[in-house]
């Protein structure tokens, strides 16, 4: 039943926000709106388009630009791929292997960025993990540390997590009887899952696909920590202007190319999504 | 039946090989914390606990952590009193726009940190706030509000209007119902967001490495600045040591809250 | 356990005009009903009716309109719930979860003030009366149903209130348990007096619980009457066709007023005087309980509608038989056994018929 939403009930819901809504306002939104003045302000304090001007018109910011972009398509498309398997496991496990898949995929989440890419350095280095197999194998030594697919297959367990888990909270909410159904009406299990599951999965998907795109575009540890010169990423380039070359208005500029790219993936996939829901 | 009951034996292959995957990298990391050697290698020559034993008695490793633990616990505090009343009002009061208010308080989800890091070091210098703690603090309370709003609003969602009403009828008036009725069936899912906004904070790392300075710096912050400068097995070492606190912590949350319940919060 | 307020015989609630909007939707317009200190009413209707909304209005629970709620003479418009003496079991029964039986009973004495020294002994007296004495340190969640119905009713009862608010509290209990408990709870509010409203959408419920029927749609009250009266003389066919079963014909009123004509020219002769049917000429609602009709193979004397056997169940104690007579079905039903209940085969042709004053009339 609907209730009413009378004046009174109104104002208290408003008087309960408040505190939190004022702080967001004054300590989020705030400093994205300083962020967007730090970027187009020149020294006499006029506006300029300048530093935008800079970082599009010049080939080495573009082509650090087209990496960060391609990096982070290629490690949302290699996360669902490999997620996705797991996150219906997830959602059709019981009992304990469900506890230990769901350990697995929250444990890494939960262990820092910096730790976890640390690992890789010691998996990937020249006296590391994969080195001594080699090496016990007779073969001729190799480094991933400092190439674009070290990077890639670190920042790919980073993020793998966040779309598993997105795809599993709304494969959870699919009605297990859809699939005995569709089996029961002729359906393999690979076209079941084709046909019956993953459209329905699409939500989750999306979420997931949208989550591990924006942190990627905003992941700099692992390529600040594995990366070499010729691996750079618009959020690292961003921290080098801010905290060795304290350029503050050429970061800010940067900083605000990436929240549009960022923004113009989301507003592609929800119109994606929306085309997909009137299908 | 054959995908909900019996995983084949593909799907066995591939998730051995996703769960070495995704444990390996930290696997390695306990290994390395415990070599005997001065340099990081794999295998370790010899195993040894020196290394452990350094890093909890160098101070330039202690003091980050507890650094992290006071600000993880700060801003956590903070955020939940903020984010109660408001995720009360949002369920319960169902006034006009509450949809939209919630999604603005859990829209710092899906900015980059390291941006807003960017913004706020901006901001807090135009506010007279820049290289302060109370700056610090902030800014994780921002990145850690959304955990605990979610948290409370999904389980308050879940719980019967009419237990609050029932309270009413027997005399409670709005105060005492919330402090005898809401809060204690709230308690949980509070504690919960709580200890998730705390990992989440104890984790951060560019907020904290744009924000804190020489006497605030946290934990991961400097792990960080030390594997730029070195390589030795002292940061598997303290790894390890954060390791062990995340793991605890995550083992009291599953016993209030249920890990089961993490997979249903990104709805 | 002996209740003094019983005694003073308070509790005595008076609803007038009062009316109830959400946005454009009238969840209640100008309701009007005396409930006798004591006394059980039942609220009964279709979901969606408003008698829901209306025991949500008497508790305090929802802001109304336009009317008045008075008990013993107090205006409680302005009264929030807290103050207002009333009692409400919920349909999902609403306990405190964290709190064990003792506990949920505690909380409404406690609010209100009791004494610490009284409070042990109404809990244990209540709880006797429900039968859960021995479950006072259990949780809600480790109660079945029917046991966390009984702690609900205790709950609500143990703060002595003015008037106690029943929102279709058996409907998650399975039917057989239902029964039982129906009785419990007709047996407990007679012994106790409390003034009791009770909202259903279940008319077997209604008619045996309670004292008189509020029959409610569509946000008015459409009539108020003991049982019988109701069952015997619906106002409306609403009330007739929502309180048991019943037949209904359609025809038109006869200019001379004293019968109905049916589709097929049949005439059925009714009772004069009846201040609220049908105009002469207009088109009338004949209404007729199965129970009412006879049946035999051979025409009876007067008036009676020929028609063909369709189908006959056996429903345990009772027969229904099914003829399709004129444009309609009717429903016949006798008691197995009995000397008209002869089994009736499908296709036979038979003769139904009742007496005069068995007939309702209606305006279509």
């Amino acid at each position: 039943m609907s209730r009413p939403r009378s004046m009174r009930q109104n104002a208290r819901g408003y008087l309960l926000t408040f505190p939190a809504f004022a702080f967001l306002v004054v300590f989020f939104v705030g400093p994205l709106i300083v962020n967007l003045f730090e970027s187009v302000k020149n020294e006499d304090g006029g506006l300029t388009y300048a530093q935008y001007v800079r970082a599009l018109g010049d080939a080495y910011y573009l082509e650090v630009l087209g990496d960060t972009i391609v990096l982070s398509l290629a490690v949302t498309i290699a996360s669902l791929v490999l997620g996705y398997p797991l996150a219906i496991a997830i959602a059709r496990s019981r009992g304990a292997l469900k506890s230990f898949l769901i350990f697995l995929v929250v444990t890494p989440l939960l262990i820092n960025v910096v730790v976890r890419t640390f690992g890789w350095m010691v998996i990937f280095g020249r006296s590391g993990f994969i080195n001594a197999i080699l090496k016990l194998l007779d073969l001729d030594t190799a480094t991933l540390t400092g190439t674009w697919t070290g990077i890639g297959i670190a920042m790919v367990q980073v993020l793998l997590p966040f779309m598993v888990l997105s795809i599993a909270s709304t494969l959870e909410g699919i009605d297990g009887e859809l699939e005995d159904a569709a089996i029961t009406l002729g359906a393999t299990p690979l076209k079941t899952i084709i046909h019956v599951i993953f459209p329905l999965s699409l939500q989750g998907v999306i979420t997931g696909t949208l989550l591990v795109f924006a942190l990627s575009m905003g992941s700099f540890v692992t390529v600040m920590l594995m990366g070499s010169n010729s691996t750079m990423v618009l959020p690292l380039l961003v921290y080098q202007q801010l905290n060795l070359a304290s350029d503050w208005p050429f970061a800010a500029a940067l900083g605000n190319i990436l929240i549009f790219v960022v923004l113009i993936a989301t507003a592609l996939q929800l119109g994606l999504a929306k085309r997909g829901v009137r299908r | 039946m054959k995908i909900r009951s019996r995983p084949g034996s593909l799907m066995v292959c591939y998730l051995a090989v996703i769960s070495v995957f995704l444990l390996l990298p930290q696997l390695i990391v306990v290994v390395v914390a415990f070599s005997e050697a001065s340099f990081v290698s794999f295998p370790p020559p010899g195993y040894s606990t020196k290394w452990m034993v350094r890093v909890l008695s160098d101070p330039s490793f202690m003091k980050p952590l507890w650094n992290s633990v006071v600000l993880g616990l700060s801003a956590s505090i903070m955020a939940a009193a903020l984010a109660l009343p408001a995720s009360l009002a949002i369920v319960r009061h169902r006034f006009q726009g509450a949809r939209a208010l919630q999604n603005f308080l859990l829209s710092p989800l899906s900015m980059p940190t390291l941006i807003l890091a960017i913004a706020l070091l901006f901001f807090l210098n135009d506010i007279g706030l820049g290289n302060t703690y109370a700056g610090l603090v902030f800014g994780h309370v921002v990145v850690v509000l959304p955990y605990l709003v979610r948290t409370i609003v999904a389980v308050y969602s879940g719980t019967d209007p009419r237990i609050e009403e029932a309270a009413y009828t027997l005399g409670a008036k709005p105060l005492s119902t919330f402090w005898f009725i809401t809060l204690p069936m709230l308690r949980p899912a509070i504690f919960a967001g709580g200890m998730f906004a705390f990992l989440v904070s104890f984790d951060e790392v560019a907020v904290a490495l744009l924000l804190s300075n020489a006497s605030s710096i946290t934990l991961p912050v400097s792990i960080l600045t030390y594997l730029t400068y070195n390589y030795d097995p002292a940061v598997a070492a303290i790894s390890v040591i954060k390791m062990i606190i995340v793991v605890l912590a995550l083992l009291v949350l599953e016993r209030f809250y249920g890990l089961q319940n993490l997979t249903m919060q990104s709805r | 356990m002996s209740n003094p307020d019983a005694e003073s015989r308070i509790g005595h609630l008076s609803i007038r005009d009062l009316s109830k909007s959400y946005g454009q939707t009238k969840a209640l317009s100008d309701v009007n009903i005396e409930v006798q200190a004591g006394e059980f009413l039942a609220l009964l209707g279709p979901s969606g009716c408003g008698k829901t909304t209306l025991l949500r209005s008497i508790a305090g629970l929802v802001e109304i309109d336009h009317g008045e709620v008075t008990i013993d003479g107090k205006r409680l418009n302005e009264t929030p719930p807290w103050k207002r003496d009333i009692s409400v079991v919920f349909q999902s029964y609403a306990l405190f979860p964290h709190m064990n039986v003792r506990d949920n009973l505690a909380f409404g004495l406690r609010m209100k003030g009791v004494r610490k020294s009284k409070i042990d002994t109404r809990i244990n007296d209540t709880l006797k009366l429900v039968r859960m004495e021995d479950f006072k340190e259990r949780y809600p969640a480790q109660l079945s149903g029917g046991q966390q119905q009984r702690v609900a009713l205790a709950r609500a009862i143990v703060v002595q209130p003015r008037i106690l608010l029943l929102d279709e509290p058996l409907a998650a209990l399975d039917a057989k348990l239902r029964a039982s408990v129906q009785r419990e709870i007709r047996q407990l509010q007679s012994k106790l007096k409390i003034t009791t409203i009770l909202v259903t959408h279940d008319q077997s419920e209604a008619m045996s619980m309670a004292d008189r029927i509020a029959v409610m749609d569509n946000g008015h009250v459409v009539q108020i009457a003991d049982p019988t009266t109701l069952y015997r003389h619906p106002k409306t066919a609403f009330a007739a066709e929502f309180v048991g079963d019943i037949n209904r014909l359609s025809g038109k009123m006869d200019y001379s007023g004293q019968c109905v004509r049916l589709a097929d020219g049949l005439a059925v002769s009714i009772e004069a005087g009846r201040p609220e049917g049908p105009g002469d000429g207009d088109a009338a609602l004949l209404m007729v309980r199965p129970e009412a009709v006879r049946i035999s193979r051979t025409p009876v004397e007067g008036f009676c509608l020929t028609g063909v056997i369709n189908d006959v169940v056996l429903i345990g104690d009772r027969v229904n038989i099914y003829a399709t007579c004129v444009d309609t079905t009717v429903k016949v039903v006798k008691l197995t056994g009995s000397s008209d209940a002869e089994i009736f085969l499908p296709g036979e042709k038979v003769f139904l018929s009742w007496d005069q004053a068995d007939s309702l009339v209606f305006a279509a």
